[in-house]
C-alpha cells in the first residue's frame, strides 16, 4: 500500500525509546500523550484512515521503532490511554464505546466534515435535490474531495449534523447506503 | 567551682582527652544551694571520668555548665519523699576548711613538680588590698598595712604572683571562673594589662589603671554561677541511685590522675636495643604485653568492659598487621585514616546512658556522619550506616532499632541530619542541607553524559547501593529531568526529551 514517496515521515522524538513507555510522571506523559495523538491525527490523515484497530495497528510502522538495533513497540494500554486523552480531547472515539480496542480518529471534526459536504453541495449546485449517502461517499461527483472515501460512521455523524443545523433531511432507505439526503442549499 | 563548658555541634560536651562519659541522665534540675536555679531547671546531666556536666534542654548554648569532681568535696544522697524528687547534693568546701576557693585549687591541674605546687599554694592564700595593693595573707579580714576590710567580691585568686615567669601558673590559676571573659588581658600580661577604658598599659598586677583607675579585671565573686557552697541535683526522671553509685566509682577512680595517654615519638635510637637483637626484644615485649592485656581481659566481665579500648586497639592492630599483606582495599587511604580517628570516640552504651540512650545515640551518630557523610549528596540509606556505624563502634555493637530510634529522634533534637523514609520504604539519612535540585543535576548531568543510563550503572557511576540511587532517580523523574525506557533488559533512564518536545505536524 505504501511506497516510498507516499512514506509517513515521523518527528524525531518517534525514533526515542522512552517514547513507548508510559511515563509515570504526570507532566511527561501529559506531553507524551500529546504528542503521540499528533502523531497518530497526522499519520491517519496521511494515509486517509478513519478507524484504528489497536492490536492491528500495535504492529504498524506507526507504534513500532526499529532502527539501529533499538526496537521498541508501543504496549496495548499505553496505547488506550493515549486514545482517552484523544477522545477526551475529541479527537477520537471509541466504537463501540464499551470496548476499548477499535476507535475513530478524527483528523477532521465530524462539523468540519458536515461544512466540507455542505459546501460541495452548493459547488455542484445540488441543492435541494436528494443525494445518496453512497454518493457522498463513494460517487463519481465527490471524487478528489477529501471526504471522498469518508468512514461510513463519521459520515453518518456529519450528516445528522447537518440535519440538526436544518440544511439536510436524511430519508431512510432499505440500507444505510441507500439513504437519501436532501440538502436545502443553505450555508451552515 | 561551676564553669561554662564547651559543646560540640551535636550539644554535647567537648571532653578533655582521657575523659569518658559515665552515665547520662535526662530531665535534671539543679539547685543552688537550697534555691532552684532558675537558669538551670531541666537538662541532660553527664557524669565522666572528670566532671560532671549540666546541658541545659531550652538553652544549651548559654546555660551549659559543669564542675570537675576533684573539686567535690562531699556527697549526699536523698532519695525522695512522695512529690520531692531524688536529690544529690555536691558539696565544694569541707566543714572543717574556710570557703577559700584556693583550698578546692588541687595542685594537680597546673603544677608538674613539688616545687611549684607549694609555691602555688603559697600565691593563692594571699589577697590584695584593692586600696593599698598590699599582699595579706588569706586568713587575714582586713588589710595589715591599711586596715580596710577585705572586699567580698575579691577571693584570693586574684593575680596575686610576684614571679612575671608565672604567666602560665596564673592563668590556670584563675581558670576556675575567669577563663570565659578574660583571655585578652592574659595574653598580655607579659607586657602589661591595656586598660579597657583608656588603653593605657598597665603593670600586671596593678587591679586599677593608674591613669583613669578604671577596674582592669572584674573580678567579682558574683561570676561564680551558684552564690552556695554545695549544688544539688534534682532527678525528676529517676536515674539518681544509679547516677549516685557512679559518682561514687568516678570519684574513687580518679580518673583525672591517670596520665593522659599520647602517642609517643619513637624512642631515640639506642645502639645498645638497634640491630636484630632489638628488634627481636621490641618484639618479644610487645607479645608479652599483649599476653597480658588478654589474659586480663578474659579473666571476669567486668575487666574486660574496662580494658575494652586496649582490646579494641589490640585486634585493630592484628588487623593492621594482616590488611599491610592483601592492601587491596576499596576505600581510599584517606578515608581509613578519618575513619580510624572516629573509631575511638564512639561507644555509648545502654549501660551509661540509660533512658536517654536514644538520644545520646542520636547525638553520637549525627557527630559521626558528619565525617561520613561530607561527600556529595550528604543521603545514606540506613542499612549502610548500620553497618559503617557498627564497624566504627568495634564493640558494643547497636540494634538496628536502636539505631533507627536514634535516627527518628534527629529532628527532635535539632541535629543536622533527617530519616527520610521513600516510598518504596527504603530508609535514609540524609543531611539537612542535602538538596534534591542538587542530586538532580548530578544525575542528569550522569544520564547526558552516557545517553542513558540504567540504575545499576549509575550506581557503579557512583558508587553508592542500587537501591538509593533507584531512589534518587524516581526523584529526578519525578522532576520531569528524566524519564524511562521500559524494555526487556530493564528500565533506563534517559535526558527528559519528551516534556518539552514541539513537533508542527505534518499537513
Amino acid at each position: 500500500m505504501e511506497n516510498s514517496e507516499n512514506s509517513f515521515s515521523f518527528p524525531s522524538i518517534h525514533n526515542f525509546p522512552p517514547f513507548y513507555t508510559l511515563q509515570p510522571t504526570q507532566t511527561t506523559w501529559q506531553n507524551q500523550a500529546a504528542l503521540w495523538s499528533e502523531i497518530i491525527l497526522s499519520y491517519h490523515r496521511h494515509h486517509k484512515l478513519y478507524r484504528l484497530d489497536l492490536s492491528e495497528s500495535l504492529n504498524s510502522d506507526l507504534f513500532n521503532l526499529n532502527s539501529q538495533g533499538i526496537r521498541r513497540k508501543l504496549k496495548l494500554d499505553t496505547l488506550q490511554a493515549i486514545i482517552d486523552t484523544m477522545v477526551y480531547r475529541g479527537t477520537a472515539e471509541w466504537d463501540p464505546p464499551s470496548k476499548k480496542d477499535s476507535a475513530i480518529i478524527y483528523w477532521r471534526k465530524p462539523e468540519d466534515w458536515a461544512n466540507l459536504i455542505n459546501n460541495w453541495v452548493l459547488e455542484t449546485g445540488m441543492s435541494n435535490s436528494i443525494v445518496t449517502v453512497y454518493e457522498i461517499a463513494h460517487g463519481d461527483s465527490a471524487e478528489g474531495f477529501e471526504f471522498h472515501g469518508l468512514d461510513q460512521t463519521i459520515l453518518m455523524k456529519a450528516l445528522d449534523i447537518l440535519v440538526k443545523k436544518g440544511v439536510a433531511q436524511i430519508f431512510q432507505g432499505t440500507s444505510t447506503d441507500d439513504m437519501g439526503v436532501k440538502f436545502f442549499g443553505v450555508n451552515g | 567551682m561551676f564553669i561554662k563548658v564547651d559543646l560540640t555541634s551535636t550539644l554535647r560536651p567537648v571532653l578533655v582527652e582521657g575523659e569518658t562519659i559515665l552515665a547520662i541522665q535526662d530531665n535534671v534540675g539543679l539547685y543552688d544551694g537550697n534555691e532552684k536555679a532558675a537558669k538551670y531547671m531541666s537538662g541532660n546531666v553527664y557524669l565522666t571520668s572528670h566532671r560532671i556536666i549540666y546541658v541545659d534542654s531550652e538553652r544549651p548554648k548559654d546555660n551549659s555548665i559543669g564542675v570537675e569532681i576533684r573539686l567535690i568535696k562531699g556527697r549526699e544522697f536523698y532519695a525522695g519523699f512522695v512529690k520531692s524528687s531524688p536529690k544529690i547534693t555536691l558539696k565544694f568546701s569541707d566543714s572543717n576548711n574556710n570557703l577559700s576557693p584556693s583550698s578546692n585549687n588541687n595542685p594537680y591541674l597546673s603544677s608538674p613538680s613539688a616545687s611549684t605546687l607549694s609555691f602555688q599554694n603559697t600565691l593563692s592564700s594571699t589577697w590584695i588590698c584593692t586600696i593599698c595593693s598590699f599582699s595579706n595573707k588569706s586568713q587575714n579580714t582586713k588589710c595589715q598595712l591599711c586596715g580596710v576590710k577585705r572586699p567580698e567580691n575579691l577571693n584570693s585568686s586574684t593575680p596575686p604572683s610576684s614571679i612575671s615567669s608565672s604567666s602560665g601558673i596564673f592563668s590556670q590559676h584563675t581558670t576556675t571562673h575567669q577563663d570565659s571573659h578574660d583571655n585578652n588581658v592574659e595574653a598580655d600580661e607579659s607586657d602589661g594589662i591595656a586598660c579597657p577604658q583608656c588603653t593605657f598599659l598597665n603593670h600586671p598586677y596593678m587591679i586599677n589603671c593608674e591613669m583613669c583607675e578604671a577596674k582592669l579585671k572584674t573580678l567579682d565573686i558574683d561570676d561564680e554561677i551558684f552564690k552556695e557552697d554545695f549544688v544539688k541535683l534534682a532527678f525528676r526522671n529517676g536515674g539518681a541511685i544509679a547516677f549516685y553509685d557512679k559518682m561514687k566509682q568516678a570519684m574513687n577512680m580518679k580518673g583525672w590522675e591517670k596520665p593522659v595517654e599520647s602517642t609517643k615519638p619513637p624512642a631515640d635510637f639506642d645502639p645498645v636495643r638497634g640491630g636484630i637483637s632489638g628488634i627481636m626484644r621490641n618484639a618479644e615485649k610487645n607479645k608479652k604485653e599483649q599476653d597480658e592485656y588478654l589474659n586480663q581481659a578474659f579473666k571476669d566481665m567486668e575487666s574486660l568492659k574496662t580494658i575494652t579500648e586496649e582490646m579494641v586497639k589490640l585486634a585493630q592492630s592484628i588487623n593492621n598487621r594482616l590488611s599491610k599483606e592483601s592492601a587491596e582495599s576499596g576505600a581510599s587511604a584517606d578515608e581509613i585514616t578519618a575513619f580510624k580517628t572516629d573509631l575511638f570516640k564512639l561507644g555509648i552504651t545502654k549501660d551509661e546512658a540509660g533512658s536517654t540512650y536514644h538520644q545520646e545515640l542520636a547525638r553520637e551518630l549525627a557527630e559521626f556522619l558528619e565525617n561520613v557523610l561530607v561527600k556529595d549528596d550528604k543521603m545514606m540509606s540506613l542499612t549502610d550506616i548500620y553497618c559503617i556505624f557498627n564497624k566504627a563502634r568495634g564493640v558494643a555493637l547497636i540494634s538496628p532499632s536502636d539505631l533507627q530510634k536514634a535516627c527518628s529522634l534527629f529532628e527532635r533534637l535539632n541535629l543536622p541530619f533527617r530519616l527520610r523514609k521513600f516510598e518504596s520504604g527504603l530508609s535514609v539519612v540524609q543531611s539537612v542541607a542535602h538538596s534534591d535540585d542538587q542530586i538532580a543535576q548530578r544525575v542528569l548531568e550522569c544520564i547526558r553524559s552516557k545517553g542513558s543510563l540504567s540504575a545499576i550503572e549509575l550506581a557503579s557511576m557512583e558508587q553508592k547501593s542500587v537501591v538509593l540511587v533507584n531512589e534518587q532517580l524516581q526523584m529526578v523523574e519525578a522532576k520531569g529531568l528524566i524519564c524511562r525506557d521500559e524494555s526487556v533488559e530493564g528500565i533506563r533512564y534517559y535526558d527528559n526529551l519528551i516534556i518539552n518536545y514541539v513537533w508542527k505536524g505534518i499537513n
